[in-house]
């Protein structure tokens, strides 16, 4: 009996002796854990902030590029002709040259309308902080110019008023790299930005009725460079991408994310 | 001379050396208190040792002594939990509390006599009382240092030394203030080294929390 309670005794001290050593070792991984857990999300930062960084830098060569195309191709072309409707004038033949003046003044006025798009174009990521759809719009707008595509643009859902900046400039990225791929790779017509809302979710897809690809093949090769991008990208947001695409019957891309 | 150097009053004392050499120039308040308590302490030790020498009752002076512990321990948690919540009300129910039982245990010295022979008329059952209280204090301490977005650095945490060295001394030394009054204690050799064993945890651990707190201090400068 006295065996017994002294085994109960010695049992119980040594409880109370070695629960405050659990305790404390547990505090010690626990604290760890954290520690590298911080260590971890404030690494996460650093990639976000830099990969952010890299698209807002893409977001301006590329305005600067369209820029630069524009200027050569369409207000570089205008200047030219209202130059040699000028010089042609012939001020004897007071009719004919009132006709040249007036087609020069229209020409210049079309230089003018196209350079205050290029203005607001040379905001670059200002564009984004119209807010996506906008920013989209504008994007829109200059590949039709272009007469090659036909762009459908179809907005589900109205996107909730507080957007988030960092986000839509990502998004923003990926959609100049689908369409930067169509244009190049493609040999679309047709090209069709849906944007879905709900449920504090947003759904980007981009299709076109080009020639499409083999999506296993492209993936495997350095040819599917564009699309790790906008996969890479999508994944800093914390968003999924799909892309389906079948040879001759288009490409789908479309990128799923938490919004705002 | 040499029969005053147990092995709890080199530990105490060491820690009070510890405490006056890095806690002196210490701005927080609560943890300067740390220097005085200690030597509360020391001093009630060795005149303890005195009384027990020359064959007199120690019990009152653990009695009076206790008073300071309970209050410097308290202040300390409220310094910790403060950084947390507001513990003005925890702290002061908890020193309410070990007032009624303090008083109550006073008045009544019986309560504990009627069970066992009383030891040299130590307030047993309010020392029980802080064991548990601060115990829980310290582990509710470390719920919250757990719970906090925070990590601490635990190699050079101050707070978390002292909490651990409290918790360790309370948490374990419970038991062994139960086992002293309950119906006929067990008189086991083994016992003795316990207290010891928990005295050099809490002091040891308190002298490395006084020695963070000074490298807090100056890398903060």
């Amino acid at each position: 009996m006295d065996k017994d309670i002294r085994e109960i005794i010695i049992s119980s001290i040594l409880i109370f002796l070695m629960v405050p050593i659990f305790v404390l070792a547990y505090i010690f991984i626990q604290n760890r854990r954290k520690k590298r857990y911080i260590e971890e999300k404030a690494l996460m930062k650093l990639t976000f902030e830099s990969e952010l960084l890299k698209t807002q830098l893409e977001v301006q060569e590329q305005t600067m590029q369209t820029i630069g195309a524009d200027l050569h191709d369409n207000i570089g072309q205008l200047l030219s002709l209202t130059s040699l409707t000028l010089n042609s004038i012939e001020l004897d033949n007071e009719a004919k040259a009132r006709q040249k003046i007036d087609a020069a003044i229209d020409l210049t006025v079309r230089s003018i309308k196209e350079m205050r798009l290029l203005g607001k174009l040379l905001q670059g990521d200002q564009l984004v902080k119209l807010g996506l759809s906008e920013a989209i719009r504008y994007e829109i707008n200059w590949i039709e110019r272009s007469g090659q595509h036909t762009v459908n643009y179809l907005n589900d859902g109205e996107l909730p008023a507080a957007s988030s900046p960092d986000k839509d400039l990502v998004l923003f990225r990926i959609l100049q790299e689908m369409l930067n791929n169509i244009i190049k790779h493609a040999q679309a017509t047709e090209i069709t930005i849906r944007i879905d809302y709900e449920e504090g979710y947003l759904k980007l897809a981009v299709s076109d009725n080009g020639i499409g690809f083999d999506v296993a093949d492209v993936t495997h090769h350095d040819a599917g460079m564009g699309l790790q991008n906008i996969k890479k990208r999508a994944a800093i947001i914390g968003g999924a991408t799909t892309i389906s695409s079948v040879p001759g019957a288009g490409t789908c891309v479309t990128v799923l994310t938490l919004y705002p | 001379m040499l029969v005053y150097l147990t092995c709890n009053t080199i530990i105490e004392l060491a820690c009070f050396s510890f405490a006056l050499i890095f806690l002196t120039r210490d701005k927080n308040v609560i943890w300067k208190l740390a220097i005085v308590y200690l030597l509360i302490t020391c001093t009630t030790e060795l005149y303890a040792i005195y009384l027990k020498l020359d064959d007199k009752e120690n019990g009152w002076l653990y009695n009076i002594s206790i008073i300071f512990e309970a209050l410097f321990i308290s202040g300390m948690f409220y310094s910790l939990f403060n950084k947390h919540f507001n513990s003005k009300p925890i702290i002061l129910i908890g020193l309410a509390l070990f007032a009624i039982i303090y008083c109550w245990e006073i008045r009544d010295p019986e309560i504990i006599s009627n069970i066992h022979e009383r030891d040299g008329g130590f307030n047993d059952f309010t020392n029980i009382f802080m064991s548990i209280l601060f115990a829980v204090y310290s582990f509710y301490y470390f719920l919250l240092l757990l719970k906090d977005d925070e990590y601490i650095s635990v190699k050079s945490s101050a707070n978390f030394w002292w909490a651990a060295g409290t918790f360790c001394y309370y948490f374990g030394s419970s038991i062994i203030n139960i086992l002293r009054i309950i119906p006929h204690p067990p008189r086991y050799r083994f016992l003795m080294y316990v207290l010891p064993i928990l005295n050099w945890i809490i002091y040891g651990f308190w002298s490395y929390s006084f020695i963070c707190r000074r490298w807090i201090r100056t890398s903060v400068r």
